[in-house]
């Protein structure tokens, strides 16, 4: 787990529980219609400086995971942390949007990128993953059974 | 929260009818409409000129953008000017607003090509398009004002020959800065007068005005493409009655008949119709057919939020309207393809559409009614049937899903989304490995959608009704679910009192408990849920029926839960076995007053 990860888990986040459950519900709404099963969900996090937010959109077993997470130094930009965290939920669902609509061949990069948001610096990243088969793929390494006997 | 998840902008895609659901995954793509162009093939014919100036514009740009642009260098200087100024009317704007960036995005491949390919492209848009893309970025100096600049503030000036003119590119956009630099110098190079008349007119032009006369032109361009504004594009979607005119002088026997229906066809009607017209020296017709649907399509994207561009958007339009132009076909004609290819040439789409939403329509009425008699508060309900009637179909999917979902549960909920929904649509329950379920969406596309969602419709009638019949005297039950109302009655049913939802107390449940071996409130819960849970499309078919039934029994009073829970045994065995067969049953239960003395075990609890 990058530390990214590790902080986007913890509870110390500037969205309530009530505001990220209306978000991905309106988000899931929203792209019912090309989701095929997958949802949305979104944690969020921040420190002193930096807000961080995570949406990613998944299918339940995680053989699709595709987290996109996002970043901005809020207290340098005169942002209130809640105030980031919107912007980035605000940006990545854009993101979404266009991923989605053009059939989800539209990438953001798979290390820290900066973008330019109504005037908010912020960075972003992403990468697909297949959670489901790594995992198998783990289990065969320690097992180590790589070959047939 | 944020302007774009905020539940005002999720009611508006709502509105819009076609993202909102969970769809199959295997839907029609009508390639048919959207004809994938072999670019490259043309290119290597004899006259590709000629062949790509003859080309539709809307197909000619999906084409391009499917292909992608930097793998259509070849064909781009091919477009004829009237060819470019529609791609540009439909991909460089974005909610009626000039969309510069998209421009030079496109101007940007043409100056791959060459410069002079650049200058020639822009040149040929219209004079309100150029100034208009140019003049919020530009500004220009005279060489006087220029040397009382700071040197920091000269240096950020590009300037024209000579210093005759100095201008400046305002913009943060580092594409856009470098796209604008291009086209003046791919101008200057061509021709240095127009570059400086360009910049000048551009600069010293009123903010706006430019694009706002550009937006009048694009407008009726596009309407000759179908496309229209938003509100013009809400009538389309105005039932036309069933029992109007147009159905009884042409097609009123349509009516009279049990229709059948090809269930094991996997093209839809519509392609079979199309394929016969195709098929019977009349491509033509089924040219214009195809047209006329794509037009169709394109005349909802006003009403449906589909910008020009959105290719994504305008298939799933497309797959909604030729849905319903498909099951209007097969009730109109019986199910008979020729007859269906006469009313497909001699009426436009439209029409044959709107005759689609007026059964539709029929069908929404019936279900306001029931809503409207239902127990459900009328604070909702009033507010509900208000919007379904102004077809406000966002604010009925806001309603459905924040006030009808605790009341109704989701199945039910789901089917009254899919009726109420701008394009409407029947819910199916998909199964996907592992035994998991998910609820997806299907366009109302032939008669066997209609008759499902008829049948889903009658199901929620049905327990709307029977949980209406329990509910007479209890005006506290109003936000109760109906599962829950009609288990509780059920079990006070059980206790040989009337059919009635009223809640049992501490003594009802100690006497329940009594009369069962069911060891907790939840077995007996959970058997009811099953029970009412499976039976939903089976009182569906059996409602008016099993109704009178039921008020027999609640009036008879069954005395012992064996009796009940036989009933419930008896009527799930029986579902599939004729009516008269469950008459009997019931007749008999209903006309014996005789107790069993024999209490049901579990095992036998379970098995209901």
């Amino acid at each position: 787990m990058s530390p990214l990860d590790a902080a986007t888990q913890t509870p110390n986040s500037p969205l309530s529980l009530e505001d990220r459950t209306e978000l991905e519900r309106i988000m899931n709404i929203k792209y019912a219609s090309k989701l095929n099963g997958r949802l949305f969900t979104i944690t969020s996090h921040h420190d002193a400086a930096s807000s961080f937010v995570k949406v990613t959109l998944l299918k339940s077993d995680e053989s699709f995971y595709y987290p996109i997470e996002g970043r901005i130094e809020h207290k340098s930009q005169n942002l209130s942390a809640k105030e980031a965290s919107l912007l980035l939920i605000d940006y990545i669902d854009s993101y979404f949007d266009e991923y989605l609509r053009e059939d989800e061949n539209v990438f953001v990069p798979i290390d820290w990128s900066e973008f330019t948001y109504e005037g908010v610096t912020l960075s972003l990243r992403g990468q697909i993953l297949d959670l489901k088969s790594e995992s198998i793929a783990d289990k065969i390494l320690a097992e180590g059974k790589i070959l047939p006997s | 929260m944020t302007e774009r998840l905020s539940q005002e902008h999720l009611n508006g895609i709502l509105d819009a009818g076609h993202r909102g659901f969970a769809k199959l995954s295997k839907q029609e793509e009508h390639e048919s409409l959207f004809p994938k162009l072999d670019l490259k093939a043309i290119i290597s014919s004899p006259s590709p000129k000629k062949q790509i100036q003859n080309l539709p514009p809307q197909v000619l740009f999906h084409s391009l953008v499917r292909a992608g642009l930097s793998d259509c260098l070849e064909v781009l200087p091919l477009l004829s000017s009237e060819q470019f100024v529609r791609i540009c009317d439909y991909d460089i704007w974005h909610e009626d607003r000039l969309v510069a960036k998209q421009a030079f995005h496109w101007l940007g491949f043409y100056r791959e090509v060459s410069p002079s390919q650049m200058y020639e492209r822009f040149r040929q848009l219209d004079e309100e398009y150029q100034v208009a893309l140019l003049s919020p970025f530009c500004t220009i100096f005279t060489h006087d004002e220029y040397e009382k600049m700071t040197e920091e503030q000269q240096d950020l000036l590009y300037r024209f020959p000579n210093d005759a003119l100095y201008y400046s590119v305002n913009t943060g956009d580092a594409d856009l800065h470098k796209g604008i630099c291009s086209l003046v110098d791919a101008a200057m190079g061509e021709d240095m007068s127009y570059a400086m008349t360009l910049l000048s007119t551009a600069a010293l032009s009123p903010p706006n005005e430019q694009e706002e006369l550009i937006r009048q032109f694009r407008n009726a361009r596009l309407e000759e493409d179908g496309f229209l504004s938003y509100e013009e594009s809400l009538s389309f979607f105005t039932p036309l009655d069933p029992e109007s005119e147009f159905a009884l002088d042409d097609f009123a026997h349509s009516q009279s008949k049990e229709i059948a229906v090809n269930e094991e066809s996997q093209a839809s009607f519509l392609s079979q119709v199309i394929d016969q017209l195709k098929n019977t020296e009349q491509s033509q017709n089924a040219l214009d057919a195809e047209q006329s649907l794509l037009h169709l399509a394109n005349a909802m994207c006003g009403a449906a939020k589909v910008e020009p561009d959105d290719l994504s958007g305008l298939k799933d339009l497309l797959q909604h309207t030729s849905s319903l132009v498909s099951f209007s076909l097969e009730t109109l004609s019986q199910g008979n393809p020729t007859e269906a290819a006469t009313i497909l040439r001699n009426h436009h789409p439209k029409k044959i559409f709107q005759w689609g939403l007026g059964l539709i329509q029929q069908l929404r009425t019936g279900m306001l009614a029931s809503i409207k008699q239902s127990t459900m508060p009328t604070k909702i309900t009033e507010a509900f049937i208000i919007n379904a009637q102004a077809q406000k179909f966002g604010l009925c999917q806001e309603a459905l899903d924040r006030s009808f979902l605790p009341i109704l549960g989701q199945e039910h909920t789901e089917v009254l989304k899919g009726l109420f929904n701008r394009f409407p649509l029947a819910p199916l329950q998909i199964t996907k490995g592992q035994g998991q379920t998910y609820i997806a969406f299907k366009p109302i596309s032939s008669l066997t959608d209609f008759k499902r969602l008829i049948s889903a419709c009658e199901a929620l009638t049905s327990k709307l009704q029977l949980v209406s019949n329990a509910c007479r005297e209890e005006q506290s039950t109003a936000s109760t679910s109906l599962d829950t109302l009609l288990m509780q009655a059920f079990i006070q049913t059980s206790l040989g009192k009337p059919f009635t939802s009223q809640a049992p107390n501490q003594a009802d449940v100690e006497n329940f408990y009594k009369l069962t071996d069911l060891k907790t409130p939840k077995d007996f819960c959970t058997e009811i849920s099953s029970f009412l849970q499976n039976q939903s499309s089976w009182l569906s078919s059996k409602q008016g029926f099993v109704r009178s039934k039921l008020a027999n029994v609640s009036a008879l009073s069954i005395k012992t839960l064996e009796e009940c829970e036989a009933l419930y045994k008896r009527l799930c065995s029986n579902q599939d076995q004729s009516q008269g067969n469950i008459s009997d049953l019931l007749d008999k239960l209903t006309s014996t007053h005789t107790l069993k003395t024999k209490a049901p075990t579990q095992a036998q609890g379970s098995n209901v």
